[in-house]
């Protein structure tokens, strides 16, 4: 299994204010191509601070980080663009569309953008919202605007999909089904998908899982025989 | 604690504020100027006009007993009477230099009507031949008092010493004739001489040939205008006109008219633009601190606390707009002041501080901007405060107009759909962003277009109907074929024909007015008459042809009926068919053909002017040669008043720029203000469009394509308004005197569009550093 991004001594400070946040306190982090790595922390660990970093959204203040052995940290804004635009999906807690494109407007606004997406229609209707394409946001629920916020990020065919608290704001079955989506992105594509969270049951999920805790890993767990969501509960 | 915020938040958007306070700081200056030079104008010359008796009504006679003052006196209405000899003679200077033009006007001591003011030296005594110039004059001709002035009277050199200056009000704006825009010291002025020493010169000793008369209270000069006709008919009555028809009267008056439409419409509209954009920020800003304003609810502040504290904003808006506005409003009406005196001869006539203007401007100022500001956060009162900190409703999105237009709508993009929603998810915003940009584009067009027609109107004028090189006006008719015949054997006059000026009274119904009617000789070159389009109009060989502003005064239309009744000869009415209406933008003019007009007065073969085409390299000599020339009245040079009037178009160039600049920095304004808005509303949008992959570039685009869209509309709109702002300007200027053509030159269109654009851009551009700015990160955390 090759390794799609690996950190090293990954240090990151806030200055809010006068006072110093060492959010990230030398992470040293490798993830394998088609891996479903779940990370978890209490919050305030550094857990998102992590990701945004791993996402290109954000530099390290030390360290390095590697994606397919080229160095983040050394690339400008517009690399780091291309490098979003291209190879990296993001998934948020609160999902942030677009609120005046519908659907299938959301979700073919990131295909317009992107070199080899894939087809918007086929990926929505993938997660059950074949029907829903024509509404706008405000129209949704929230666990329909998560599924267009994932089909918005699958349609890029990104070769990493990053999660934060995907399943944060939803309740519990359509937390589920949300997380279904994610693991058949997984599986069916060979993509490495990222979740990150506070919700430990999540964990049995991972192929991976990376337990973080005050600003460094704490532990890593590799799971021979991960669960499908179906069968996780909290 | 509050005013600490207040200060803060200001500080933070400090670019917002600045635009904004500059365009009610525009509004207000150009208000308070004009209101205050308007003020002053009126005062000063309504002061004079009483100080100095200007008189109620004028008439023109060929010839007349000075006695004949008593007989209009003893009209009923008339109050007093007064004859004067009034003439135009030239002064005889060497050849090459400008020809002027004085009109000698007599006055006796203790005149009760139109009396001088001296300002310098003393008052001639008549014994001797002196007289007095303007000031203006003086100084525009290098005079010293003591000089003398060569005049030729009757053919021969008389010299006239100048023993000091003086202003009259029948002389405010100092011009021979309604053709002259503007007054040229170096070319005419007015010199007042004592009767008993003009009277001998003349061989006109005992008589006069012009009146001026005043009314009894109550009377109207429609009241004696009959019986004084009546009277003086017999003594070869020429015209009869009241003082608002008197040249320099009307034209301050026009002046003063355009002045008050100025002061009263423009200031409007960026005071309103102003409060309009005032409105949509503080309604934003209280959006956006709901938080902020539900915790302070919950602390126990009060509704009127709070509001308060949003008002305000709008009072120092207001205030900081008003103050400063009113006090470079009163500093550049000092500028006004001045610039008015080079054109109008007003004794005190002077700028004056005004606190009450002072105190108008600041309350203007206050008024517009507390009510936009207490329509922007009335909203306030509304909210309780576990509402006010909950986040407010999620926008909806909806599906636009332009979306049934399917087979568009399935070319554009999702980038471009975007835009399209984006434009319209707004509409307020979005109309008050195209009313500003079409409001700011259109008085740019405007601005440029008054010299576009100004400038039409001088070639048209200048290049396609007057043909000639020089006019030569006749002190009396004299035989044509005579006339011509002398003037070609000038060397150096190519060409020469007659040109006959017959005043008369016009008259459809009960509408008449007095004008004169201009003979040409059939395929007359130097005198054209041109249509509308263009094109060379053919002299009917009986008949009128009238200009549109007569056809409208007197609500003709070709083929009907007028009747005519000439000021000369045995003045019997007669009726003549209006052929054909032309456009013309100086005066009020008619014209016939020369045999048929002569005809009319009994006088077949007379002119009363010359019209010569001259060569170049001759005209210095030749007028000289026809200052010598014994009935030649007034030399008109037309390529140096066409000149003169080019140079006064230059001298108000930097107008309109300042205009253009004004419209530039109220479009930037609203633009850079709505963007700013939009922007901070969009935070998380824009942040996930470049979480997604969108480059800074991409995403200001999109923000560029929807301000770029609503800036097309406004450009669309802003084409009939500037016609329509035009329209107004040129329909509030127009007189019997001047009225302008209503022209746009494609090139104002583009310089207009070009400005618009460059405002778009420059907010556009401010728009895109703060958008390198948005933090990706920090604004996909909060909670929708």
């Amino acid at each position: 299994m090759e390794t799609i991004i690996r950190t090293q001594n990954l240090r990151k400070t806030f200055y809010t204010g006068e006072i110093p946040v060492h959010a990230l306190k030398g992470v040293d982090l490798e993830i394998g191509e088609g891996e479903f790595v779940v990370i978890l922390g209490p919050s305030g660990s550094g857990k998102s601070t992590l990701l945004n970093i791993l996402g290109g959204m954000d530099a390290p203040t030390e360290g390095e980080i590697f994606y397919r052995g080229k160095p983040l940290q050394n690339m400008n804004k517009k690399e780091l663009t291309m490098f979003r635009r291209n190879a990296v999906g993001f998934i948020f807690q609160f999902y942030n569309l677009m609120p005046n494109l519908t659907a299938l407007e959301n979700v073919t606004l990131a295909a317009e953008i992107t070199n080899d997406p894939l087809e918007p229609r086929k990926v929505l209707a993938e997660m059950g919202l074949a029907e829903r394409e024509d509404h706008f946001p405000s129209q949704l629920s929230g666990g329909e605007q998560q599924r267009v916020a994932i089909a918005r990020a699958i349609t890029k065919n990104p070769d990493i999909l990053l999660c934060d608290e995907p399943t944060g704001a939803l309740d519990y079955e359509t937390g589920k089904q949300v997380l279904d989506a994610l693991r058949n992105f997984n599986r069916d594509l060979g993509k490495t998908v990222l979740v990150i969270t506070h919700n430990a049951a999540i964990g049995n999920m991972g192929d991976k899982v990376v337990y973080i805790k005050d600003g460094r890993v704490d532990r890593i767990k590799i799971n021979p025989n991960p669960v499908s969501a179906s069968e996780v509960s909290w | 604690m509050l005013k600490r915020k207040l200060l803060r938040d200001i500080r933070g958007s400090l670019g917002a504020y600045i635009a904004l306070i500059s365009v009610l700081v525009i509004g207000l200056m150009l208000y308070v100027s004009m209101a205050l030079t308007l003020d002053s104008l009126v005062i000063s010359k309504d002061n004079y006009y009483r100080d100095y008796q200007l008189a109620d009504g004028f008439a023109r006679i060929t010839r007349g007993p000075a006695g004949l003052v008593a007989d209009l006196e003893d009209i009923r209405g008339i109050d007093k009477a007064v004859g004067r000899i009034v003439l135009d003679v030239l002064v005889n200077k060497p050849a090459g230099e400008e020809t002027t033009t004085i009109r000698l006007v007599s006055f006796e001591e203790r005149q009760p009507l139109n009396r001088f003011k001296l300002e310098q030296g003393k008052v001639p005594t008549g014994e001797v031949r002196e007289i007095l110039v303007t000031p203006a004059f003086l100084k525009g001709n290098n005079y010293q008092i003591g000089d003398q002035i060569p005049l030729i009277i009757k053919g021969r050199e008389v010299r006239f010493t100048i023993s000091g200056t003086a202003n009259s009000p029948e002389y405010v704006y100092e011009i021979p004739n309604g053709f002259t825009l503007a007054p040229n010291p170096k070319a005419f002025g007015i010199a007042l001489v004592p009767y008993s020493a003009i009277g001998p010169v003349l061989d006109m000793e005992g008589q006069v040939n012009d009146i001026a008369f005043s009314l009894n209270k109550g009377t109207e000069f429609l009241d004696v205008k009959t019986q004084a006709s009546r009277v003086l008919n017999s003594y070869g009555m020429t015209s009869i006109y009241p003082v608002k028809d008197q040249l320099s009267y009307s034209m301050l008056s026009q002046e003063i008219t355009g002045l008050e439409g100025s002061a009263k419409t423009s200031p409007m509209i960026f005071l309103l633009v102003a409060a309009s954009v005032l409105y949509i920020m503080l309604r934003r800003m209280v959006e956006q601190q709901r938080g902020q304003i539900g915790v302070m609810k919950a602390f126990g502040f009060t509704d009127w606390e709070i509001i308060n504290h949003y008002m305000g904003y709008a009072l120092f808006i207001g205030t900081l707009g008003g103050l400063g506005g009113s006090v470079v409003g009163t500093v550049l009406s000092y500028y006004w002041v001045e610039l008015y005196k080079v054109y109008y001869n007003i004794p005190d006539f002077t700028a004056r501080v005004s606190l009450t203007y002072l105190l108008v401007g600041t309350l203007l100022s206050l008024l517009f901007s507390l009510f936009a500001g207490w329509r922007g956060c009335r909203r306030v009162m509304a909210l309780s405060p576990a509402e006010a900190l909950r986040p407010p409703a999620p926008p909806a999105g909806k599906k636009t107009m332009v979306e049934r237009v399917r087979f568009l709508w399935g070319v554009l993009n999702t980038q471009a759909k975007m835009v399209v929603r984006n434009v319209f998810r707004n509409k307020p915003r979005a109309f008050l962003v195209i009313l500003g940009v079409s409001c700011s584009f259109a008085m740019m067009v405007s601005s440029r277009a008054s010299f576009d027609s100004t400038y039409y109107l001088i070639r048209y004028q200048f290049g396609e109907v007057e043909r000639y090189d020089i006019k030569v006006t006749l002190n009396q008719y004299i035989d044509r074929v005579k006339g011509v015949n002398d003037s070609r054997n000038i060397d150096g006059v190519a060409g020469a024909e007659p040109m006959l000026e017959v005043p008369v009274t016009l008259s459809n119904r009960w509408l008449q007015k007095d004008i004169v009617i201009t003979g040409l000789p059939q395929n007359s070159r130097l005198y054209r008459l041109v249509s509308a389009e263009g094109k060379h109009i053919d002299l009917p060989d009986n008949g009128l042809v009238i200009s549109n502003q007569l056809a409208k005064t007197l609500e003709i239309q070709p083929g009907e009926v007028v009747t005519i009744k000439p000021f000369l000869g045995d003045r019997r009415e007669e009726k003549v068919v209006v052929r054909q209406v032309v456009p013309q933008y100086v005066g009020l003019g008619a014209y016939m053909d020369i045999d048929a007009l002569g005809a009319l007065i009994h006088e077949p073969s007379s002119t009363s002017s010359i019209l010569l085409s001259v060569d170049r390299s001759e005209m210095d000599q030749v007028r000289k040669d026809l200052q010598e020339g014994r009935n030649v009245g007034v030399i008109y040079d037309k390529n140096r008043m066409k000149q003169q009037f080019e140079d006064l178009m230059e001298s108000y160039n930097a107008t309109q720029y300042i205009l253009i600049f004004f419209a530039f920095i109220t479009g930037f304004a609203i633009v850079y203000n709505v963007n700013i808005i939009s922007l901070s509303e969009r935070e998380r949008e824009l942040s996930t469009l470049m979480v997604l992959g969108m480059t800074e570039r991409e995403v200001a685009r999109i923000l560029a394509f929807e301000q770029g869209f609503l800036g097309l509309v406004a450009v669309i709109v802003g084409i009939p308004l500037g016609y329509g702002m035009l329209y107004a300007i040129v329909n509030g200027t127009a007189s019997d005197i001047y009225n302008m053509p209503l022209r746009i030159e494609p090139v104002s269109f583009l310089i207009s569009s070009l400005g618009a654009a460059a405002f778009l851009v420059a907010a556009q551009w401010r728009i895109k550093g703060r958008i390198a700015k948005l933090s990706m990160i920090e604004v996909l955390k909060e909670n929708e």
